[in-house]
């Protein structure tokens, strides 16, 4: 089998797994190394999914010892199988990064054999890379769940961000879905991968020299729509698992079928669901919310609405907000407004009294915001703080969806 | 009558008008190129020249007084193709002796959110070619790679490559001005390109663009299909120069005049 075909069905067997940034860290180039990191982080590429290539994302082999339903990677699935050795991939790698194609490396794999050995294998890639060939660029490499602590540690000393997917919200639907997987296996190394992490911070304060682990941190993933959790649920796992292990990110993917198993859904990928989930989560992150203001126990997130809007309807008495006094909090509670918006009313303001045309100067969206938000005590035109108007309002476009435009042609079809 | 100042369309040109507004108080009301502008007759014309001494004068001045990061939007903004860009820049450092360091806060001056817009559509499109540039080997193992950007940010894109590929040759060229930067592992220099720049490419470089190719259409989720949003992302002017568009286009191997 020739590198191409084992990079077609490696990349084909990775491309489940959404995680795909470069940030967290920033390294600056040395002498006689290949590359530098940038925390930003910096897409090469989007896929006609629409979704950026930052890394070269592959799996080192595909050949699983597991049958986890969900997963396209199954032993019991009929699928081409395929294992680089690790010179083929860093070449590939090294190559890929020289032309800018690439960011780095995102390194995962199937289990081949058994934890260990795949985990050595992850290993052996990552040590020709940083050393033969003096890659200074990102890694960012998966942690085999099961694999002995001390090759995680070394691994971790090699690559900028770890992870360990997550994949199942709950320990019923991992049960039922992947039966050689328990949640234990799963946290294990999450929780040596955040204490290596702290210690690590604590040598570097001793010792300038230390090498550094995983300094981007490390993230998960699961699967949104193959089982039944509600998004509360979801949420509520993301917040742990950002409070409790630290995560850099957690990511969300729907479910695409890829089985016929009996209790895996068989209908089309619920986006618009991981959207919102998306945005549920950055309003863990960066507006200062948490789980049990954005859903009710066992509730799912509006599909027709974004949940800060959700939010702001059940707690209109909390608005409207004055541009020109709020603090950061309430303004990043308002909305369609963001952190960079408000950046920019905070910053503006202390110069000078902000007004309606001065927000839309500034590009600050006023489209939802509009009905939240005064400037001098003013609000903007006409509008009204009941709930349910404002609920027609803001999903005017979304609940219209089920009319469609009348097309002249359509209109002669149904005539006849 | 209003007052038209003329100048070289070098940074050093503009930090002299800047100084001209000091010390000989020429206010202009409109700013040209002294070889290319619009006769007017309601106007008197300046010719401000450019000074050397007189434009380090005014960005020590800029830099002491005001901020570095003033220096740096004035930089892109300078970079960038908008063609009413020098107006609003002199605006902005002019009011920005007024206020000092606070100066982006006065965010309700037309001229200085012009300029920082301006500037950020420039450093924009510099962040969006340090994603989407691709370079080739060539036979001498030079990485060659061509852009044809809307503003001039081949010097601060080049930097970007210098810091990342130290110990590596290349040469950006942009095809639309004409020129190119090329880094011989020791220094960055650039200059006007030849007319007959042919890139002959190294035999392995065929094939790790098939490599690039196949992995850009392989990577994408079939079931997730979303044109609009690469579209969005990933906008058709940066496509032509892109490897893995030309890949998808003939589906055979790329060879670049």
């Amino acid at each position: 089998m020739d590198v191409f075909q084992k990079l077609r069905i490696l990349t084909m067997a990775a491309r489940y797994d959404v995680a795909c940034t470069s940030s967290g860290v920033t390294r600056e180039a040395k002498p006689g190394h290949l590359g530098n990191a940038e925390a930003a982080g910096i897409c090469h590429s989007f896929a006609s999914d629409g979704r950026c290539i930052a890394l070269l994302k592959v799996l080192f082999t595909n050949f699983c010892i597991y049958d986890c339903q969900y997963c396209v990677n199954r032993r019991s699935n009929d699928v081409e199988r395929a294992a680089f050795t690790p010179e083929e991939l860093a070449d590939i790698m090294i190559n890929f990064y020289k032309r800018n194609y690439i960011e780095g490396l995102f390194l995962s794999s199937a289990i081949i054999k058994s934890p260990n050995y795949t985990m050595e294998l992850l290993y052996a890639v990552l040590k020709l890379v940083r050393e033969k060939y003096k890659f200074n660029g990102y890694i960012h490499v998966k942690a085999i769940p099961g694999a002995d602590p001390e090759l995680i540690n070394a691994t971790g000393l090699l690559a900028d961000r770890m992870s360990v997917n997550i994949e199942l919200p709950s320990q019923e639907s991992l049960k039922l879905l992947a039966p050689d997987k328990t949640k234990e296996s799963i946290t294990k190394p999450m929780g040596l991968i955040k204490s290596n992490i702290i210690k690590n911070k604590e040598e570097i304060v001793l010792f300038k020299s230390a090498p550094k682990y995983v300094p981007a941190g490390q993230s998960t993933q699961l699967i949104v729509g193959a089982t039944k959790e509600s998004d509360k649920t979801i949420i509520n796992l993301s917040e742990n698992l950002y409070n409790i292990y630290n995560m850099k990110r957690v990511f969300y993917s729907a479910y695409l079928p890829v089985s016929n198993f009996p209790l895996l859904p068989q209908v089309a990928p619920p986006l618009l669901r991981e959207h919102r989930l998306y945005q549920a989560d950055w309003l863990l992150r960066y507006y200062g919310f948490n789980a049990d203001e954005i859903l009710e126990d066992g509730e799912d997130l509006n599909l027709n609405m974004d949940p800060k809007c959700q939010w702001a309807l059940k707690h209109i008495d909390k608005f409207p907000v004055e541009i020109n006094t709020a603090g950061y909090y309430e303004l990043l509670r308002v909305p369609g407004i963001g952190v960079a918006s408000v950046l920019k009313i905070l910053n503006s303001r202390k110069a000078h009294n902000l007004d309606f045309d001065n927000l839309k100067k500034l590009n600050v969206v006023l489209k939802r915001a509009k009905y939240f938000i005064t400037c001098n005590g003013k609000m903007m035109g006409q509008t009204t703080l009941d709930p349910e108007t404002l609920y027609l309002k803001l999903t005017e476009n979304k609940i219209g969806e089920k009319y469609e435009q009348l097309s002249l042609f359509s209109l002669g079809g149904a005539a006849t | 009558m209003t007052v038209t100042v003329l100048f070289d369309g070098t940074f050093d040109g503009f930090l002299t008008i800047i100084h001209n507004h000091f010390y000989k108080k020429i206010r202009p009301d409109y700013i040209e190129l002294e070889d290319c502008y619009q006769q007017r007759f309601d106007t008197n014309y300046y010719l401000a020249r450019t000074d050397v001494d007189k434009a380090s004068t005014v960005l020590n001045a800029i830099l002491e007084k005001i901020s570095g990061d003033m220096a740096n939007t004035l930089y892109y903004a300078f970079l960038s193709a908008s063609p009413g860009r020098f107006i609003y820049m002199y605006k902005y450092v002019v009011l920005g002796f007024k206020h000092g360091k606070g100066i982006d806060k006065h965010l309700h001056e037309d001229c200085v959110l012009n300029t920082i817009n301006i500037a950020r559509k420039a450093s924009r499109e510099r962040g969006r070619l340090v994603e989407f540039l691709r370079f080739s080997e060539t036979r001498t193992g030079v990485f060659y790679a061509d852009i044809s950007p809307e503003n001039n940010i081949l010097a601060p894109l080049a930097d970007f490559f210098t810091k990342r590929f130290m110990n590596m040759q290349f040469m950006i060229h942009d095809v639309k001005r004409g020129l190119v930067a090329v880094y011989d592992t020791k220094e960055c220099v650039f200059h006007e390109a030849p007319d007959d720049i042919e890139v002959l490419l190294s035999n392995e470089e065929i094939s790790y663009q098939k490599l690039w190719g196949g992995y850009y259409e392989t990577a994408a989720n079939p079931e997730r299909a979303n044109k609009k949003l690469q579209r969005l992302l990933l906008p058709l002017k940066y496509r032509k120069h892109m490897t893995e568009f030309k890949y998808i286009d003939d589906k055979k191997p790329i060879i670049k005049r």
